[in-house]
This record gives structure tokens, C-alpha cells and sequence, in this order.
């Protein structure tokens, strides 16, 4: 007789879903899907905006990471200018999307992942959370509320606001660096470092614990893909993309932001809001690639700074005949481009022309169409606008950082509900490791608005009648 | 001030005597009522005093109220709507509601901030009738009326503990 198990909604992620467990006769896992139960509309209800409103409108689509989102929207809105922003606007831009991008590593590290990760997998889910952590390792609770705070800071000292600022505008940014603010943000990039390279010893020690789960966390080939510079180094704001495969071989390379049409493709299946991307010339579902910071590290070539280059070099040696494939190993990746992230603050803020208050392009629009790509922390973020002769927007196309990795997700909560569940025997650990394996990817199910109640988990036994055989509940 | 405050883990914080949080989110009617008490104030800085409008009670503010002598949070409220608003005193609570990053409460946040910085802010919660939450939907006139109620309360402690103290804006 086969079964159903439910869970839903899914906890510790950014968004509403569930996830079934299809059983089959023999009470054996045979499939598994991730639903995305919520549906927002962005497209569709920015048709008839001003262009220049897009990148404001578009931040609201996360309150975690809307820097990702202003960032390509005033990137696509270049594009509909025909302008290249001041080489200064370029530097302030990538400055804010650090911060943003430690903010919201830091976030998903330290409070959504260190729970399972420090108290463990099996640890009561009455506590597996933020102030369980506080209470049981209330030092690394603490350098995660800093590190966070600092991200944060950087996005507030710069834009004004940490959620949902409106200084990247079309053209660049709307007000120049002062010399204060450049030398708060310096003051701070070393100690931040010491608690991102603390943070990446703990988790190196603690790899050991978890050999099942890295065996069992979406371990599968797949291709990768995200952006990089021409050089193939790390590149989180600009660069051309490029597909690598699970060998470190390289697929496609080069390709402009504008062609990603050409390469990426979205299939959309009954059962969920979200669509699933794949990489066109292989179709769907072969097309299957991964996004995101495990992605970003196996298809570069380096970092490009010292500290992150030292730390890729261990990330490289987890699997050293090809890229990493465990998604478990997304949160040292995490960690890798924190480290990434301060160093390259300290860069930018050290250049002698990031004072210059030449930080806007002005024009009216002068091109029908224009495309912004960025890497939001949890990969490849798309930004695609049509504009009529007034700069109406008449057609927008999102492809959100984590939709690309759907299909990675679906795949890998199938492989580890085929190992830690069995049948009628459902434990709490193996019901949470099915959700580690989808907060591995820190997906962003986007949370601009007020989550109202208490977020629960809820697991279910179906019968084919419908019946519900057995339950579990937190 | 707590230990870890003088040992300088706090490293953003000025030390306040006073915190104010108000939450909520502007874009859904009363909803934004918190966020609507923090701007009015903004409006009128005092030393020693300060203000953050926040879309949610997030781990990361536990140093900013570690960081405070008392802090009061204002929140919207639909529940009991004809009590009017509400002020409560609020104490850390290790089951508080939790402290996800969608949303935590203010007990989540004071336990937080004592598991974490060894500090115990004296704190209240105000909170607002909200009947107005359609998407795009502006304050009710209910609601604004309640707003500024609940600025003059705040106004009128934090002169009550620390004198006159308003900063030439």
C-alpha cells in the first residue's frame, strides 16, 4: 500500500513550502518533492511601471537579500539607458552587495544552520534553533549576531537603511562615500574576518560528524553554473557566466548577461509556484545545474584574495578529482565567501578614487530592452525588462537565485528521504535531515512581508484513501 | 551596563538609555503602526534616546537592546480590538514565542540579549489596534489617532527618567 508524508511547512528558510515523501508498497521512499506553496506576481504587476522604478519596487521581493535584487534591477535599467555607470558607482555597488551578501551568509550559517550543525541533527527541535544556540554556544551565537550586524551596517551606513534601501539607482548610485563612513566599515573588516575564519575552523572540525549526511545531502554530478570575471576568477556582482560540469570542466564560458536566454531555460511543473530552470542545450530535466556559493567555488578558477584562496584551497581538497558535490558542503562555501566578501570591502574601500562623488550616468532610456545578472548570495539572480517609448516597463522576466537550484532540491531530498527514511519508523532527525538538505541551499522563498503565526512542521502518513495513519507535529 | 557591554562586545551600540523598536510593515495599512511610532520620533531626537523602525524583531537587535537601560517596542496588534492600546511590561523568556528570521517577540529578543551579553533592559511592549492590513492600504484614521497617543506615552517616560533632553533637530 503506498504512502505519503508530508511536510509542511518546511522551517528555518526564507518562505512557505512543504515537502511530500512519495512511499511505495514495500514502505520504501520512491520519490520526493519540494513545493513552493507561495505565489508573489512580480512580472506581472510591474507591467506599466516606469522603468525607474523598478529597482525600489523589485527590492521588496526580499526583505533578506533586496540588495541582490536592487542591485540587477538598477543593472537591467543600465541596460535600458545604454550606460555604464562611473567606474566609482561600479565600486559602491559592489561594496553594498558585500555587505549584503556577509548579512545574509552569516544569517544562514549562524542562525539557520548552526543549530543542526552544533547542537545536532537529532538535538529537540524545542531547542534546535537561535536561542537554543545562545544558550548552549552563546560565543558563536554572538559572532553571528556581529557578523550579521556588520553586513547590515555596511548596506545602512551606505544606502541609508538595512532593508530595502533605494540608493543603487538607474545610471549608479544616488550619493557619493564620505571619508567617516569609509573608515567605520575599515575599522570593523578585521574582526570580522576572525570570527569568518574561527567560524571556518569550527565547521572544518566538525565535518567528520556528518560523513552520512555528506554522503546523502543532493551528493550527485551536476552541472554548475554562476558568474565569473573574464579572468574565471570569483564574481559576485558582474563578469560573464559560465557553466562548469561535475568534473571542474568547463561547459560553456563567456557568455554575456544578455544572452542568458540562449542557455537557460524554465520548465514549470504542476506542483509547485516555482518554475524550474535547466540549462537549455541539455533540456529538461538533463539540464539539471546547481547556483550559489557551492556552485561560484567549483566553477572558478580562485578567489583572487589571499584568506579565500587559503580557505577555496581546503574547500578544493574536500574533492580533489572534481568539483565538490555534496550540498552539504554549500555552508563552507558560505564561509569561503564571507571571507571572500571582507576582504574585497577592504579593497574597495582602500582604492584612492572611492571618495569620488562622480557615482551617476545620466539619460533618458535609449535601448527597448536590458538585462541585469548579479550574484545574490544564493546564486545567479536575473533581471530581464521590456520598455515601450515612455519607459513603461511591458514585460518583465525574474529568474530568482533560487529557482535554478529547484530542481537540485527536488533531486536531493529524494536521495536523503531514500536514506534516513524507512517506512512507518519516522524519527524526528530523519524528518529534520530532509529539511537540512533544503536549507543547505538557503533558499529565499522571498519574505518581504509579515510571516503571521508561528512557523510549524507537520508530517503526515496518508493511505491512497486519503486516511491519515500517522502523524508528527512541532 | 552589562559586562559584556564595558568589554566592548558591543561594538556598534552607543550606549542608550533608551530603546525604541517599533516593527511592522508600512506597506499593509495599521500593520505599519510600530514603524510609524519609530518615524514620529526619529522626528524628535533625544540624547540618549534611540529609535529603530524594523520590518521584524530580528536576532541582530538583541545588541541594541543589550545595549539600553529600557526599551520599548510598539507592534500593531489584532487581537482584543476594543482594549485600545495596550502597554505591557515584557521579561526575557527562553520559550518566547522563538526568534526566527521571519519574526521573533520582544521576550525572544530579551532573552537573547541576557543569554548572549549578560543584559537585563527593563522593557515594555506597546501595542496598537490594527483593523486595516489590505496590501497598499494606508493607515486607518483609528490608527493614526492611536500613533500619535502612543508617541506622547513614549515622549512623556523618556522625559519622566531623563529630563528634557531634545536634540535641536
Amino acid at each position: 500500500m503506498s504512502k505519503t508524508i508530508t511536510i509542511d511547512p518546511v522551517t528555518r528558510i526564507e518562505g512557505h513550502s512543504k515537502i511530500t515523501i512519495y512511499l511505495n508498497d514495500a514502505g520504501e521512499v520512491d520519490d520526493a518533492r519540494f513545493h513552493v506553496t507561495q505565489f508573489r506576481g512580480f512580472e506581472k504587476f510591474t507591467e506599466g511601471r516606469p522603468y525607474y522604478e523598478m529597482p525600489a519596487i523589485t527590492a521588496r521581493i526580499c526583505g533578506i537579500c533586496p540588495i541582490s535584487h536592487l542591485l540587477a534591477s538598477a543593472k537591467a535599467c543600465d541596460g535600458l539607458l545604454g550606460v555604464r555607470p562611473p567606474p566609482n558607482a561600479e565600486r559602491l555597488r559592489r561594496v553594498l552587495h558585500m555587505g549584503q551578501t556577509i548579512q545574509s551568509h552569516a544569517l544562514s550559517f549562524f542562525h539557520l544552520s548552526a543549530p543542526d550543525l552544533l547542537l545536532g541533527m537529532d538535538a529537540d527541535p524545542a531547542r534546535r534553533h537561535v536561542l537554543g544556540l545562545a544558550e548552549a554556544h552563546p560565543e558563536i551565537a554572538r559572532e553571528g549576531v556581529w557578523l550579521r550586524m556588520f553586513g547590515q551596517q555596511v548596506i545602512e551606513r551606505l544606502a541609508g537603511r538595512r532593508v530595502h534601501p533605494a540608493w543603487a539607482v538607474p545610471g549608479g548610485v544616488s550619493r557619493p562615500l564620505d571619508e567617516a563612513t569609509r573608515d567605520a566599515i575599515l575599522a570593523d573588516v578585521p574582526r570580522g574576518l576572525e570570527i569568518a575564519e574561527r567560524a571556518l575552523a569550527l565547521l572544518q572540525g566538525a565535518i567528520p560528524a556528518f560523513a552520512a549526511e555528506i554522503e546523502a545531502f543532493a551528493n550527485f554530478p551536476s552541472l554548475f553554473a554562476g558568474l565569473v570575471t573574464r579572468q574565471g576568477e570569483l564574481e559576485l556582482y558582474d563578469g560573464v557566466l559560465r557553466f562548469g560540469d561535475a568534473k571542474r570542466g568547463i561547459v560553456h564560458d563567456g557568455i554575456d548577461g544578455n544572452d542568458y536566454a540562449a542557455y537557460m531555460a524554465e520548465a514549470v511543473e504542476p506542483w509547485s509556484y516555482l518554475k524550474m530552470p535547466y540549462y537549455r542545450p541539455m533540456g529538461y530535466p538533463d539540464g539539471l545545474y546547481r547556483v550559489g556559493p557551492l556552485a561560484r567555488l567549483n566553477i572558478c578558477e580562485r578567489c583572487g584574495t589571499p584568506k579565500a584562496d587559503e580557505a577555496l584551497a581546503y574547500f578544493r581538497g574536500l574533492q580533489p578529482d572534481g568539483a565538490v558535490l555534496s550540498s552539504f558542503h554549500y555552508h563552507l562555501a558560505r564561509l569561503v565567501e564571507i571571507i571572500y566578501c571582507l576582504e574585497t570591502i577592504d579593497t574597495l574601500l582602500r582604492h584612492p578614487d572611492i571618495l569620488s562623488d562622480r557615482v551617476r550616468a545620466q539619460a533618458a532610456p535609449n535601448c527597448e530592452e536590458g538585462v541585469g545578472v548579479a550574484e545574490a548570495p544564493r546564486g545567479t539572480l536575473i533581471h530581464h525588462y521590456r520598455v515601450d517609448d515612455e519607459g513603461l516597463i511591458t514585460w518583465a522576466n525574474l529568474i530568482i537565485a533560487t529557482g535554478h537550484n529547484n530542481m537540485a532540491m527536488n533531486r536531493g531530498i529524494t536521495q536523503a528521504a531514500k536514506t534516513f527514511v524507512h517506512g512507518e519508523h519516522l524519527t524526528e532527525g530523519a524528518l529534520n535531515r530532509v529539511e537540512a538538505v533544503i536549507r543547505c541551499y538557503d533558499p529565499c522563498l522571498s519574505c518581504s512581508t509579515h510571516a503571521l503565526g508561528q512557523m510549524r512542521i507537520k508530517l503526515q502518513l496518508i493511505d491512497p484513501e486519503g486516511t491519515v495513519v500517522d502523524e508528527q507535529a512541532r | 551596563m552589562s559586562r559584556h557591554a564595558e568589554a566592548g562586545v558591543l561594538p556598534f551600540v552607543e550606549r542608550t538609555r533608551t530603546l525604541v523598536i517599533g516593527w511592522g510593515n508600512p506597506l499593509r495599512g495599521d500593520d505599519g503602526a510600530g514603524v510609524a511610532v519609530a518615524e514620529a520620533l526619529l522626528q524628535r531626537p533625544r540624547a540618549g534616546r534611540e529609535v529603530l523602525a524594523v520590518h521584524q524583531l530580528t536576532p541582530e537587535l538583541a545588541l541594541a537592546v543589550a545595549g539600553a537601560e529600557r526599551v520599548f517596542f510598539v507592534d500593531a496588534r489584532v487581537e482584543r480590538l476594543d482594549e485600545g492600546i495596550c502597554s505591557e511590561r515584557v521579561m526575557a523568556e527562553a520559550d518566547g514565542g522563538g526568534l526566527s528570521t521571519h519574526a521573533g517577540t520582544p521576550q525572544a529578543l530579551l532573552h537573547l540579549a541576557a543569554c548572549l551579553y549578560d543584559a537585563h533592559p527593563e522593557a515594555w511592549l506597546f501595542s496598537i489596534p490594527a483593523r486595516q492590513l489590505d496590501v497598499g492600504a494606508a493607515c486607518s484614521a483609528g490608527c493614526r489617532a492611536w500613533i500619535e497617543q502612543v508617541v506622547r506615552e513614549i515622549e512623556d517616560r523618556t522625559e519622566a527618567v531623563e529630563g528634557n533632553c531634545h536634540v535641536p533637530v
